[in-house]
């Protein structure tokens, strides 16, 4: 089986998708080849499409930018869709992980719709998808196993994912999980971290 | 003073519109836009202004300075068309990077003192129902992240049709 996540985070570094995708790929068994596309940086390139069409399976991971897709990846569903017009039909099974910086991983539910939708109007067969929130506290949460039980609601539904992926499972409906800390220190910590960020670059909180 | 963002070519804005009021600022697409790289110097470098010198820095600002967001936009698989989208995108520093709770959900604070409306009108004889009423809920839902007075949704077609939901610009 030939899997191709594709990042729609434009972020170099510290970014919870590119986490995701490689934690993802770690769960994944041998048998399975995982192709990495970029679904940010323009101009996206037919030879780049044709790798992805080759594989059976797709996945989306990608941040929630203002209750929906980034822009650059809206671009990036139409230029593949043009590109999909003009082949063969083919039986592509097409999944997506968003995250927001939220607190609530069902903000995401929209942006997954998204994909869904372009799922349909280009012939590809939707599966499901998975909105976490706290999208930073797991970027920054790398040296944290899994099995902690702060992170264990999102190990849990990368676990479907992985479940979708080889068995072919289908939850009823989309997964929308949260790091698992009450929602006050989670923004607590936010807060924090935004002094911190103000502090670096010379301003007060107030100014930021 | 109203911002209107939109994804038509300005030809067919102006035949639609011929008298828009000098009120109204717009933002066409006819400028080359660059992505948000989510590096949020909107929020801790240059509070309110974005960091990509490009022309659409002043995003924040302009929004802080109206009354009403009108957005037209074509209908892209349920959300905004991508040109509309990287405005949106790019306005964040409208907000505060700070967070507070309404409507039982984790939102942006306000930045501004001021509030505007928001009144989207989306187009697109391609669109499904299920994208029409998934671009109407993020509508309701960018409303309440933008903390708006108010927020308004109308679809038409064509866009010949668009002049009878919104008479004046």
């Amino acid at each position: 089986m030939k899997i191709c996540m594709i990042n729609g985070s434009p972020k170099a570094k510290d970014s919870c998708s590119r986490y995701l995708i490689d934690e993802i790929i770690k769960l994944m068994d041998d048998k399975t080849e995982v192709l990495i596309c970029d679904g940010s940086h323009k101009p996206f390139k037919d030879d780049m499409f044709q790798q992805i069409y080759n594989c059976d399976k797709v996945v989306f991971v990608f941040p929630l930018y203002v209750d929906a897709v980034p822009s650059h990846l809206v671009y990036f569903l139409e230029s593949f869709q043009e590109y999909i017009r003009l082949q063969p039909v083919k039986n592509i099974s097409v999944y997506a992980v968003s995250n927001c910086g939220f607190y609530e991983g069902e903000q995401n539910k929209y942006a997954l719709k998204i994909i869904e939708n372009f799922c349909e109007d280009s012939g590809l067969n939707w599966q499901f998808g998975i909105g976490t929130g706290t999208g930073p506290f797991i970027a920054q949460s790398q040296t944290i196993p899994w099995q902690s039980s702060v992170k264990r609601p999102i190990y849990q539904a990368l676990i479907a994912l992985k479940k979708g992926l080889e068995e072919g499972y289908q939850p009823k409906e989309n997964i929308f999980v949260m790091a698992k800390m009450p929602r006050y220190i989670y923004i607590a910590s936010a807060h924090a971290g935004w002094r911190l960020s103000a502090k670096k670059n010379n301003l007060r909180f107030r100014d930021i | 003073m109203k911002v209107l963002i939109h994804d038509l070519d300005s030809d067919v804005l102006n035949g639609l519109f011929p008298n828009i009021s000098k009120e109204v600022k717009i933002i066409s697409p006819e400028k080359e836009i660059k992505k948000c790289i989510g590096c949020f110097g909107c929020w801790i470098k240059t509070p309110g202004y974005c960091v990509i010198k490009d022309g659409y820095e002043n995003m924040g600002k302009l929004l802080s300075e109206s009354e009403e967001l009108i957005i037209i936009s074509r209908v892209c698989y349920g959300g905004f068309s991508p040109f509309v989208k990287n405005v949106l995108d790019r306005s964040i520093g409208y907000l505060s990077p700070f967070f507070t709770v309404r409507n039982k959900e984790m939102h942006h604070k306000s930045r501004y003192k001021r509030k505007l409306k928001l009144s989207v009108i989306a187009y697109g004889k391609d669109a499904t129902e299920k994208e029409r009423d998934n671009l109407s809920k993020i509508v309701a839902a960018n409303g309440v992240n933008f903390n708006a007075i108010d927020h308004s949704f109308c679809f038409a077609d064509n866009i010949d049709d668009i002049p009878k939901l919104r008479g004046v610009l």
